[in-house]
């Protein structure tokens, strides 16, 4: 390898990989000996570093038995070609210049050890990790499943007191510049003290008051986020905080699960449009009960009809009161047992499924029909994969009730009308939210 | 900004009034699912209304139905029905009303009020049953089948087609017997109800004139009448030769008609009939002969078609619709075409034409 070669590869790899804040650029100068070593941080194993190149090049003075020692190691080897050098250091390798040489070093970090399995947005058939809680282990996870030399970091710290370290990960090439400049400015403007959850960023970063939709991803599966990364979006790690966010994000986004992906392309069509049949299903059933028995029983059949009206005979109070008693039953049901320390969360939904199963039904305060409804509406609403989104639904309903209890059947459809208006008046980075057809088409 | 807000929650409080007295709770209202209007005997209140109330009850069981029948006098129908609110404790609700009955009464001397009246009641769905009663409305209304499980659920069931699909029942919407009322160059058909102990039968229909019911089809003529209007989809014709019966079952059947003015107005209808011998008493029909009988059957069937439409014709009704289908193919002006139908069609000539394809004896050799 020439000289010249070398400065110009030194040049190319500081110019393709610098420029994000992980990557590791240093030289070291003892006596005569000069060493110069490029790596990702995030992907190597800092003992390995210290112990086998940093630590040995003060031991051994000369050159070439340093050279010798690294490579020595099984998986080192001398390198030349710029894309092959480039690609090791995506897989985790350290590339030492000693003078016209270059030495590829394996110091891969390797995390198994420490992710823990995906428990909140679970996958059948699919990577099973999870984020953690450290950010390099995070960085780690994404790097390791995107080694594309155009994949940036840049580093961020947010509150005054916390000094949370925040990632911004994009993909060079595929980034939208202007969305870029946006998240940067925004994320600049922020002035908090304490920043502890990603959820909490989120909240920062958008400036609307009254928010209902999630209008970022907040992920904890590494394999989302890099599906989005290679989509062209924007990806915030924050230390300490287990989730990712991503930016800009749909309203479609919402409704689709990691598993869509994986499987047969006819499973994942039919597991997304059982989603929305569950988004209308959770949305409408409360208030379709309304306004079949208070205001159009005409609307189904005449079977149906005197079933729910025998059923609900015993029942003394109007069916809107009971539809909120019930709903709120519901809501307290869920929230006990998602709050409930998970020794206590069993007995919690058993005592509460009892009572509202059968006892309500038999003292007369619901009828059967609105047992099977509310457990409609429950059960739909946790077929959302994404919990932000099942969350903003679960609140979505009550306007409607309200409305189809002051006006019935127009009520519920100028509230629907109104939802929608209301969606799509969102805007996320310039991106309609409720966005129809996820990819530009290419011109 | 601060008044818009208190304008805004005022206006709020204010729509919490108006859903008023369109809310009522489905077990603070009687569902009426029948109605029968029958002659009375006095003249001064000649309608006889009765409504059919359903009385839901828990369990839904066959026979187990409740329900009653409330009847009054009165001079016009709606004010007997709202006469009927007096005797029961919840408002009445018509939304599942789907069987009108007339009384064969009045059908047979004239039923335009009460049908003027059905299809004005806002309250009343289009798409209601209709049909004569006999001996009238409300023994109809009063007949409570032994497999019923919902009160005139047996009623939807047959003219819906949910349930039975019988060749001899013919099913009318109110809306569609309004249309063939009003309609030149159209007569109604209405089934007949007949009123049994413990269940219906209905297998015979009316051919009403436009005021009152005119011709009255008896089950076969009914069979052959709902084979033109393909209103069914499996038939059974008997053929008797020589003291010798064979039935015949058709289950592929296309029926076309056309008409022509010159020579002589004729009208032209091809009966294409694809099935099987179902029963042949006394002999066994061998695959040979089954051209001969299929031959035979034919022509019964187009004898006893052709019979049909000209009593039709004689007796100036069209239920086959032979007016539509000139007006439909003809441009000129309605009142023109009406006119020169009315002319036309009690020299109109039939040629009906059957072709029966056997498709096998029906037993195994």
């Amino acid at each position: 390898m020439r000289k010249s070669d070398s400065e110009q590869l030194k040049r190319i790899l500081s110019e393709e990989l610098a420029q994000s804040d992980d990557v590791e650029d240093r030289e070291m100068k003892s006596g005569e000996l000069t060493a110069r070593l490029l790596y990702i941080k995030t992907l190597c194993d800092p003992q390995k570093v210290q112990r086998f190149v940093i630590v040995p090049f003060w031991d051994l003075q000369n050159r070439e038995q340093y050279e010798n020692f690294l490579l020595s190691f099984p998986g080192s080897q001398r390198g030349d070609r710029v894309d092959a050098i480039t690609e090791k250091l995506l897989q985790g390798f350290l590339a030492v210049f000693l003078g016209d040489e270059l030495i590829l070093f394996e110091a891969t970090l390797n995390n198994n050890s420490n992710t823990k399995e995906a428990n909140v947005e679970t996958a059948v058939q699919g990577p099973q990790d999870a984020y953690t809680e450290k950010i390099e282990t995070n960085l780690n996870l994404v790097r390791a499943r995107y080694q594309t030399p155009t994949l940036r970091v840049e580093m961020f710290v947010i509150g005054t007191i916390s000094k949370t370290k925040i990632a911004l990960l994009y993909d060079q090439d595929l980034v939208n510049p202007k969305q870029l400049e946006d998240l940067r400015k925004r994320l600049q403007n922020i002035r908090i003290e304490v920043l502890q959850a990603a959820g909490q960023l989120e909240k920062l970063i958008e400036h609307r008051t009254i928010r209902l939709f999630p209008t970022m991803m907040i992920t904890e599966r590494p394999d989302r986020t890099v599906h989005n990364l290679a989509n062209g979006k924007l990806v915030l790690l924050t230390d300490k905080a287990l989730y990712a966010l991503i930016v800009p994000t749909i309203f479609s986004d919402f409704f689709s699960a990691m598993d869509d992906m994986y499987m047969q392309n006819m499973v994942g069509r039919f597991l997304q449009t059982l989603r929305y049949i569950g988004l209308v299903l959770t949305l409408i059933m409360p208030s379709l009960y309304i306004i079949i028995t208070s205001f159009n029983p005409e609307f189904v059949r005449v079977q149906l009809t005197f079933s729910i009206a025998s059923s609900r005979a015993a029942v003394p109070y109007p069916s809107y009161l009971e539809v909120i008693f019930m709903l709120l039953m519901m809501e307290f049901l869920t929230e006990a047992s998602i709050r409930l320390p998970r020794a206590i969360g069993p007995t919690a939904t058993t005592v509460g499924g009892l009572i509202l199963g059968q006892a309500a039904t038999q003292a007369g305060l619901v009828s059967d029909i609105m047992i099977i409804i509310i457990s409609v509406v429950a059960i739909s609403n946790f077929v959302i994969p994404v919990n932000a989104m099942s969350f903003a639904i679960r609140v979505c309903k009550y306007p409607l009730v309200l409305l189809s209890t002051l006006f019935g059947f127009f009520g519920l459809i100028v509230g629907l009308m109104g939802l929608v208006f209301y969606l799509s008046s969102h805007r996320t980075f310039e991106v309609p939210y409720v966005k129809m057809f996820r990819k530009e088409r290419k011109p | 900004m601060k008044r818009r807000r208190l304008a805004l929650f005022v206006l709020l409080c204010a729509t919490l009034l108006q859903s008023g007295c369109e809310f009522k709770d489905l077990d603070k209202r009687f569902f009426v699912v029948s109605i029968g209007v029958d002659k009375s005997k006095d003249p001064k209140k000649p309608y006889h209304v009765s409504l059919k109330v359903a009385i839901p009850s828990g369990q839904v069981q066959m026979g187990k139905e409740s329900f009653d029948v409330y009847a009054v006098d009165d001079s016009t129908i709606s004010n007997a029905v709202q006469h009927l609110k007096a005797n029961v404790d919840k408002e009445f609700d018509f939304g599942h009303t789907k069987m009108l009955v007339f009384g064969k009464e009045l059908a047979e001397d004239d039923y335009r009020d009460a049908l003027d009246w059905m299809v004005r009641a806002r309250f009343l769905q289009q798409i209601a049953w209709v049909g004569v009663g006999s001996p009238n409305a409300e023994e109809v209304l009063r007949v409570k089948p032994n497999f019923e499980r919902l009160p005139s659920n047996a009623l939807f069931l047959s003219f819906g087609q949910i349930g039975v699909e019988s060749e001899f029942t013919v099913s009318r919407y109110l809306f569609d017997f309004f249309r063939a009322n009003e309609e030149p160059g159209s007569s109604p058909v209405l089934p007949i109800i007949k009123a049994r102990e413990g269940h219906f039968t209905i297998d015979n229909a009316y051919v009403m004139d436009g005021k009152r019911a005119k011709l009255r089809l008896n089950a076969d003529e009914t069979v052959l009448f709902n084979t033109l209007v393909r209103s069914q989809n499996k038939y059974e014709y008997v053929l008797e030769q020589d003291g010798k019966r064979f039935v015949f079952h058709a289950d592929q059947i296309s029926v076309s008609r056309s008409l022509t003015e010159s020579p002589k107005p004729t009208a032209t209808v091809k009966i294409k009939l694809g099935g099987t011998l179902v029963e042949s008493q006394d002999q066994v029909v061998k695959e040979q002969d089954l051209l001969k009988v299929s031959d035979q059957l034919g022509r019964k069937i187009q004898k006893d078609i052709k019979t049909l439409l000209e009593k039709f014709r004689d007796q100036h009704l069209d239920p086959y619709e032979f007016g539509l289908y000139y007006r439909a193919t003809h441009w000129d002006d309605v009142d023109q075409e009406v006119a020169a139908w009315k002319k036309m069609y009690p020299s109109l000539q039939f040629d009906v034409q059957v072709k029966v394809n056997l498709r096998g004896s029906g037993v195994i050799e």
